[in-house]
């Protein structure tokens, strides 16, 4: 067997490997997709705030016992909802309020790990993820809710892309713009709760936006736009979990880095094109 | 739907989902005492006024007159705090028989969406939710970039265009909706003479098609000079009717303080203005 | 002016430093046993005595007895290496005779000079007259759990007995003479646990754990430690790909039948590796004492239930 091949094929030998980088990749591939609509439409600050409001869900989940992810999709659905009120109110200023909450919200989640005294790895494995641990059920919720979310943007396609472009028409159109509204923030949610494993909360932000961020600067169009994240985000998973394997570096923060690097790249070589 | 005799300069249009039955003798809209307010102070006050279909209608007046906020209670997106609105005979926010095409410049026009999916965007009630456009759809679209003079402009991402031509693609996603009373909110602003030119040819063809048109605008001479009808207003009604009762020296006083003259010149009226109002103003 | 400007600085600056912590309290802090002076008690006052673990205070309250006043740190059931101090623990620190401790690395939780700042106490390392030794990984890290070893809580207990003595000299003869009763019962304990673990078969005294515990247990009853999920002393450390990978071609080339782990950390990574290579997950009870209704409420049966648990998990 050729050595490149060896170099391949030796960490997907290994079960946990395996699994970790099924996991990456639906991760990889769906953030992005979601993430497009974050950059189109600005919501970075949300999709931050989002993911560190969740911390307390997934908290609670992990104290009682039960999955992460069950604690973590009810709080993430209910915030969702909440700064997305919380954004429609016109006499609030919005990003100080989203803020109040995106602090409390994660110093609750801190305070009540710390409660039981010996806290600091699994915060470190909340906070920065831990795909060395994707045990076999956690690797299917992932895909199952992964294609879910997938499934929804395709076919609230065309519905998404004119809320996103002009909000207005969608309301002349008489679109049910609550509920589409609503529904991206849900979405949004669930990929957070879907990536915490993977990248943890302190890093879903880089999956949901540096390859749609990318993407923005090389293409004019948004399937291509959406494409282009996801292979963007899908090849960072692979480069980054096998980083981490030869390296021996943590994997969250590998993937993200190869992310990054690819932004940097294509930002030193196609940034200076002039977009109006 | 069937907006007229001539229908080869339109898109055919076909049933819609909810086909409307409008009274065809009815006025195209009819507004009798509208008020709205809007963060607490008055937007509007007390506006009336009725417009045959298949019409023409400009509506004028300073920053802040509330012409905005009317198209926006005529399209069904604010509420009125008083008054009656009728459109066809309906109140508004019902059928998609309106098109609303607002200022361009509260949209981001970097958005990776082509001219031709800003168009398509026009049908999106008629191909229903959880399903892709249909062949019909994109001829409808298609028909709709001709008839602005855009038919190869569909492919290019419309922060390509230019301003004229962009303002021209929101009309043909008007035309798309198959739209009998459009509404333009100021369509005019910041247009070089031939982009001005183009558009108002477009415009003139629909209004002989039998579409009712609102436009607003910042340009009084172009509205003296291109509107059958022309309504007033600074943040309550002022005045309604033909341009030349509608523009007089009282009512622009009125309007725009002492900042705007009426001037006569040869067989028209020039109106001049001695201070800008953020931009446009053409003191020919 | 220029003077007192220049006075008031030099007060000052001379406040700051003496304000500011030195970099090894701790350290400043640690004596040797024979340093030890009477403590000045009133009449009637126990003694104050702190133990960090429940291991440490375990044979401070045997040899204690009713003579001492007992404090103890990491509860039953928490992980010492991930220990993080309360503002409790800050004043027991404070209102302390004496303070014992593990050592070697052990106590991460002390090294916080906040923590120390009210405390004059003398600090005792329990571990001292143990010979170290090193993690398997060759990192070179000092392996904190002497108390795997029966020989070493009995180095614990005389060393106890000791400075209890000497910081109370009046109830010296109580202290002593528990000391000896105890390491009596280690003794006893130690023979015990060698028979036991003696049934083992040479091809199968192969250890695998969830982070480097067993090393002086390994060393005292004729264990192999073949590896670790974490190979590090302390639980808080993560694990890499490449060593996850590597622990699982030794467990599956070694033929190890069981994963051995700490019932006091998370079980999910060795539990993934447990089921990878068909291996069992064991708990043990390593870092503490469970409370008194578990199954290991003192140290001979946290001892006992570990080598019936070893010896049934490395059976076929």
């Amino acid at each position: 067997m050729s050595p490149w091949l060896a170099w391949l094929t030796e960490p997907l030998s290994y079960p946990f490997m395996a699994r970790g980088l099924g996991a990456a990749l639906t991760v990889g591939i769906v953030c992005p997709v979601l993430g497009t609509y974050v950059v189109l439409r600005g919501m970075a600050f949300f999709g931050d705030a989002l993911a560190h409001i969740i911390l307390p869900g997934v908290v609670i989940a992990y104290l009682l016992g039960l999955p992460l992810v069950s604690g973590a999709l009810v709080v993430g659905i209910l915030a969702a909802l909440g700064v997305g009120a919380i954004s429609r109110r016109t006499d609030i200023k919005e990003d100080a309020a989203i803020g109040v909450v995106f602090a409390g919200a994660f110093a609750l989640g801190i305070a009540l790990l710390s409660a039981q005294r010996s806290y600091a790895v699994d915060l470190a494995h909340i906070l920065f993820g831990n795909l060395l641990g994707v045990s076999g059920a956690d690797l299917l919720l992932t895909i199952g809710l992964g294609a879910a979310v997938l499934a929804t943007v395709f076919a609230f396609y065309k519905e998404f892309l004119v809320l996103s472009f002009d909000p207005v028409l969608a309301v002349t159109l008489r679109l049910p713009v609550g509920f589409l509204q609503n529904l991206l923030l849900i979405l949004i949610a669930v990929v957070i709760v879907v990536s915490i494993q993977s990248v943890g909360v302190a890093l879903v932000l880089a999956m949901l936006i540096t390859p749609a961020a990318a993407a923005y600067l090389l293409t004019r169009r948004l399937p291509s736009m959406m494409a282009t994240a996801a292979a963007i985000g899908a090849g960072s998973a692979v480069v980054g979990l096998y980083g981490s394997y030869y390296l021996d570096i943590a994997s969250g923060p590998a993937i993200v880095l190869a992310e990054t690097a690819v932004f940097v790249v294509v930002f030193a070589f196609r940034g200076r094109v002039a977009r109006r | 739907m069937n907006p007229g005799t001539e229908t080869q300069t339109l898109p055919v249009p076909h049933s819609t989902i909810r086909p409307a039955d409008h009274d065809r003798k009815a006025p195209s809209l009819q507004v009798e005492g509208l008020t709205v307010r809007f963060n607490g102070t008055e937007a509007l006050k007390d506006v009336s006024f009725a417009l045959p279909a298949g019409q023409r209608l400009a509506v004028v007046g300073p920053n802040g007159a509330g012409k905005t906020t009317l198209f926006k209670v005529l399209a069904g997106i604010l509420r009125q705090a008083s008054g009656e609105v009728r459109i066809f005979g309906h109140p508004p926010g019902g059928d998609t028989c309106i098109a609303y095409v607002p200022q361009r410049s509260q949209l981001d026009l970097s958005f990776p969406v082509t001219a031709a999916e800003v168009v398509m965007m026009g049908r999106i009630r008629e191909i229903g939710m959880l399903r892709w456009p249909r062949r019909e759809d994109w001829e409808v679209a298609l028909q709709a970039l001709e008839r602005v003079g855009l038919a190869e402009a569909g492919p290019r991402q419309i922060g390509e265009l230019s301003g004229g031509q962009q303002q021209r693609v929101f009309l043909a996603q008007a035309l798309a909706q198959e739209a009998e009373l459009i509404l333009l909110d100021e369509p005019f602003t910041g247009l070089d003479y031939p982009s001005l030119d183009s558009l108002l040819r477009i415009l003139d063809e629909l209004l002989k098609a039998g579409v009712t048109e609102i436009v607003s605008t910042h340009d009084l001479n172009l509205a003296s000079e291109h509107f059958a009808q022309v309504l007033l207003l600074n943040r309550r009604f002022i005045a309604f009717g033909p341009p030349q009762q509608v523009l007089t020296q009282a009512n622009l006083v009125a309007a725009y303080g002492g900042h705007v003259h009426r001037l006569p010149e040869g067989e028209g009226v020039l109106i001049v203005t001695d201070t800008c109002c953020e931009g446009d103003e053409t003191a020919a | 002016m220029k003077h007192r400007l220049g006075t008031a600085t030099a007060i000052a600056t001379l406040l700051l430093a003496a304000c500011q912590p030195s970099p090894s309290a701790l350290a400043d802090r640690t004596r040797p046993i024979s340093d030890l002076q009477p403590a000045s008690l009133a009449g009637g006052e126990r003694i104050q005595v702190v133990a960090t673990t429940t291991l440490v205070a375990e044979v401070a309250r045997i040899v204690g007895g009713d003579d001492i006043a007992l404090t103890t740190l990491v509860g039953p059931g928490f992980d010492p290496h991930t220990y993080e101090p309360t503002p409790q623990d800050a004043r027991a620190l404070a209102e302390a005779d004496v303070i014992l401790m593990n050592g070697f690395g052990l106590e991460r939780f002390l090294e916080d000079n906040l923590l120390l700042a009210g405390s004059t106490a003398p600090f005792i390392v329990l571990s001292s007259g143990i010979e170290p030794l090193r993690i398997a990984n060759g990192s070179g890290e000092i392996d904190p759990h002497v108390w795997l070893d029966p020989r070493n809580v009995m180095i614990w207990t005389t060393n106890v007995g000791e400075a209890l003595a000497r910081l109370d000299p009046d109830h010296a003869d109580g202290y002593r003479q528990r000391a000896e009763a105890y390491n009596l019962e280690l003794e006893a304990l130690d023979q015990r646990a060698s028979d036991s673990l003696g049934q083992v078969p040479p091809d199968q005294r192969k250890l695998v754990t969830d982070h480097d515990t067993l090393g002086y247990f390994a060393a005292r009853f004729g264990f192999t430690i073949v590896g670790a999920v974490i190979p590090a002393a302390s639980s808080s450390a993560e694990a890499s790909a490449q060593e996850l990978a590597a622990l699982e071609d030794s467990i599956r080339r070694e033929g190890v039948r069981a994963v051995f782990i700490a019932a006091e950390v998370n079980p999910d990574l060795a539990q993934q590796v447990a089921d990878d290579t068909g291996a069992r997950l064991v708990p043990l009870y390593l870092e503490s004492l469970t409370g008194p209704d578990g199954p290991a409420p003192t140290y001979l049966a946290l001892m006992q239930s570990n080598v019936d648990a070893i010896v049934r998990g490395l059976a076929p």
